[in-house]
């Protein structure tokens, strides 16, 4: 209990410091569009607090899965929140577009031979 | 407790269990497609990429941002774009937002084959996700459809290795099915595409916004608000950025036009307030504030507005 209080409050704090730096363009004082757009589209308020959080996390499994990591950076920087929402809890399995690499085109034959003769 | 959360458990799997299976035994949809409506189409001047291995996401995003006038990108370019090493392949996101680096702005379009033919008509050739394989094994793939033959009830794609791959109706419509029906446009800059939804359109410029790429963002709700008049969500985003340029006797008129537009709403009051009290104009800015907070008395922020506005007139 005690240890997920303290979790808990660490992580409020560091979100307040993170979001100073994640606003700097914006003027604080008018509602922006995207928010209005969002609010009308889902009635979905965007959560900026964990944001920051969330785009390191998306950068670092780029680079896990091979992307250079000053790449990385740019990549998740053209990224909306909700993009990074998507992708923070997905990218393993979403689907990757790739084309039909000789690899899998192996493997559909041997299946296709494997369900014609072998069963 | 543990009853009610379990309850809640089950239901939530019966829930998934039919959105699951509608999802499975949704028609195809070119049988109910009139033919008759549609004209053959097929966009010629559309450049063409041969892929190599597993680079068929930065070849099909090259297609269309040349198309969309960005004359100078390759799929090479592309590739520390877009391109995961380790999945293989590309993320539909990561296309959207390399198409945002490239200056352009991406739009999905409804998952219909109908929007699909319409942009293409239109003069826009559509990236689609394809599943070339099953839904349990899946091939996923990028291409690009350029043409319809509605007579012949064929889709023609710039796809792979093909430079004109002619796919049925039928067969390219399952492999669109298995993608979930995704595709986007990527039209020129200062043009809209066909079949999106205001709010789904506007949803689209303003991500650019919100990335700072400010000049883009000015064309696309300008466009808008040539293809829309009436609708007030263009005029609140060139108000936000006159804003945000300085310009707050600018954005005080477009924010003015929101309030005519939708004088229910609280957004449009909201940011008014801010424009008038950037000027000076203190009870303008109180008036407009109090409105915001009538409309919108629950809203965590409008409801506010007074209190915002008077706190900044402190300072």
């Amino acid at each position: 209990m005690k240890k997920s209080l303290f979790l808990g409050t660490t992580m409020l704090l560091s979100s307040f410091a993170l979001t100073v730096a994640v606003v700097p363009t914006a003027q604080a004082d008018i509602v922006s569009t995207a928010d209005v757009v969002a609010e009308q589209q889902s009635g979905w308020n965007r959560a900026q607090l964990v944001e920051q959080l969330h785009r390191d996390e998306v950068r670092e499994q780029l680079v896990r899965y091979g992307v250079n990591p000053d790449d990385a950076i740019a990549r998740v920087d053209a990224m909306t929140d909700a993009e990074v929402l998507e992708l923070t809890a997905h990218l393993d399995e979403l689907p990757a577009g790739a084309g039909i690499s000789v690899s899998t085109t192996v493997i559909l034959i041997a299946l296709i031979i494997w369900l014609v003769f072998f069963r | 407790m543990t009853r009610i959360l379990q309850f809640f458990r089950i239901g939530s799997l019966l829930l998934a269990g039919v959105l699951l299976s509608a999802c499975a035994t949704a028609p195809y949809q070119y049988p109910q497609i009139d033919i008759q409506s549609l004209s053959a189409v097929e966009l010629t001047a559309t450049p063409f990429h041969p892929q190599e291995e597993f680079q068929c996401g930065p070849a099909a995003l090259a297609t269309v941002l040349q198309v969309a006038g960005v004359s100078d990108i390759s799929p090479d370019d592309l590739t520390p774009q877009v391109y995961i090493p380790g999945r293989e392949g590309s993320l539909q996101t990561e296309l959207l937002a390399a198409t945002r680096r490239a200056e352009r702005i991406p739009f999905v379009i409804p998952r219909r084959l109908e929007a699909l033919f319409a942009e293409v008509d239109a003069g826009y050739p559509v990236l689609v996700l394809q599943n070339l394989g099953f839904s349990r094994f899946p091939i996923w793939h990028y291409a690009v459809v350029i043409g319809v033959e509605p007579n012949e009830q064929n889709v023609i794609l710039r796809s792979g290795t093909t430079e004109r791959e002619v796919m049925s109706f039928a067969k390219f419509e399952r492999s669109w099915r298995l993608g979930q029906y995704w595709g986007m446009v990527v039209p020129p800059v200062g043009q809209t595409p066909r079949t999106l939804t205001a709010l789904d359109y506007y949803a689209a410029v303003a991500a650019v916004e919100q990335q700072g790429r400010h000049a883009l963002a000015i064309q696309g709700y300008t466009a808008g608000t040539q293809r829309w008049p009436n609708e007030a969500i263009g005029y609140l985003g060139l108000g936000g950025l006159a804003y945000q340029a300085g310009d707050f006797a600018m954005a005080e008129e477009h924010f003015y036009r929101v309030t005519e537009l939708q004088p229910r709403q609280a957004a449009g009051f909201f940011n008014l307030a801010w424009a008038f009290q950037r000027q000076g104009k203190h009870q303008e800015a109180l008036d407009a504030a109090r409105v915001a907070a009538q409309l919108a008395p629950e809203h965590p922020r409008y409801s506010q507005a007074e209190v915002l506005i008077t706190k900044d007139q402190q300072n």
